[in-house]
């Protein structure tokens, strides 16, 4: 028997259309008839297959509705940790926003504060030179503050206190007017003369 | 109006066939066991997203098709099946079913991809031919010649 004739016993076997007349001419030989036979044992013997699952998969202990209620968020207010994180949450929130608001609006001027009244200080761990107290007075500076190029002098003595001798200033600190500074050598030039033998400054 | 089919209704109906299939595919129980768990986890979420798509067994074969081809890919598959099917079964039908499933795995994979579609999974010519991306005309003959070789393994002759 041919292939062909034993296709067609194949597909009448699962129920598909064929040729009628061509089934019946296979049918009617004693090989299309055991080709049938066989077909419909091997069908039998796939059908008693005895193989089964050894357990219950997981998925159906997560059905669909339990699956859907394991995320949404209505059911976990209740619990006081939601509380204690979202808590949490506002308090970083607030904390952010008024680093952003400080930042964003800066304190006028007249919150800033304003320099005292006179007082006097004591300078302790320096010797003074001879004239020259050891106690000084603080003063708020004449006039309205304005950017002019002040200098501030820092003086050092590593060769610590002596009398008979005034310290000499070895290094200092000057600060001026950035106009000045960046118009050129002229401009930049030392606002103030090289100290004298006492050290100080003019 | 008829309830709809939940994921527990489609595992009721199927779980059993799409094991076996897995299990013949594979070659492996312990393979089908994940496998078939693979692919209702997926009917689950399938079903949160609309169900199923089309024939409703059709769709859940797809799926366990889909996982065999990935598990392929992957060399899943290895384990022996002469030991690992030789398993108490129904009387009189145990001695052919177990030599039905030595010899399923002499068979090509297509060839017997298609024809546990058919015997195991119960679908059409139409179906299979989607799945497997061929012709009808190319299931129906993979069907003939697989059965054939199974005539010709078994030793079956009346």
């Amino acid at each position: 028997m041919n292939d062909n004739l034993d296709d067609i016993i194949s597909a009448a076997l699962d129920g598909e259309c064929v040729d009628v007349q061509a089934l019946h001419q296979v049918l009617a030989t004693d090989e299309g008839r055991r080709t049938l036979a066989s077909f419909v044992l091997i069908r039998a013997a796939t059908a008693a297959d005895s193989l089964e699952p050894a357990g219950m998969p997981l998925a159906v202990t997560a059905s669909v509705p339990a699956a859907r209620r394991a995320l949404p968020i209505t059911r976990m207010w209740g619990k006081p940790r939601v509380f204690g994180s979202l808590a949490a949450s506002l308090v970083i929130l607030a904390v952010a926003a008024s680093f952003w608001m400080g930042t964003r609006w800066p304190t006028t001027s007249a919150s800033l504060p304003q320099p005292s009244g006179s007082s006097s200080v004591t300078i302790r761990g320096q010797a003074m030179p001879p004239g020259i107290p050891d106690r000084a007075d603080v003063v708020p500076a004449p006039g309205a503050p304005s950017s002019e190029a002040r200098t501030i002098f820092v003086r050092e003595r590593p060769g610590g206190p002596s009398r008979e001798r005034p310290p000499v200033p070895v290094r200092f600190l000057r600060f001026m007017e950035r106009d000045k500074t960046m118009a050129g050598p002229a401009a930049a030039a030392p606002a103030t003369s090289p100290p004298d033998s006492l050290g100080r400054f003019r | 109006m008829a309830a709809p089919t939940t994921a527990n209704d489609l595992f009721a109906r199927h779980h059993r066939d799409i094991y076996r299939y897995l299990a013949r595919m594979t070659g492996s129980r312990d393979a089908a066991d994940d496998l078939s768990q693979e692919v209702f986890l997926r009917v689950v979420r399938a079903m949160r997203n609309g169900g199923p798509v089309g024939h409703e067994r059709g769709w859940v074969f797809s799926i366990a098709r889909n996982l065999v081809v990935d598990a392929h890919r992957q060399r899943v598959r290895g384990i022996q099946v002469a030991d690992e099917f030789a398993e108490p079964g129904r009387a009189g039908t145990q001695p052919l079913s177990v030599a039905l499933a030595q010899a399923l795995q002499q068979i090509p994979d297509l060839d017997r991809e298609v024809f546990l579609l058919k015997e195991v999974g119960g679908l059409s010519y139409q179906e299979i031919a989607g799945l497997c991306s061929c012709t009808v005309e190319a299931v129906r003959g993979r069907l003939h010649r697989t059965r054939a070789m199974l005539r010709g393994l078994l030793s079956i002759r009346f």
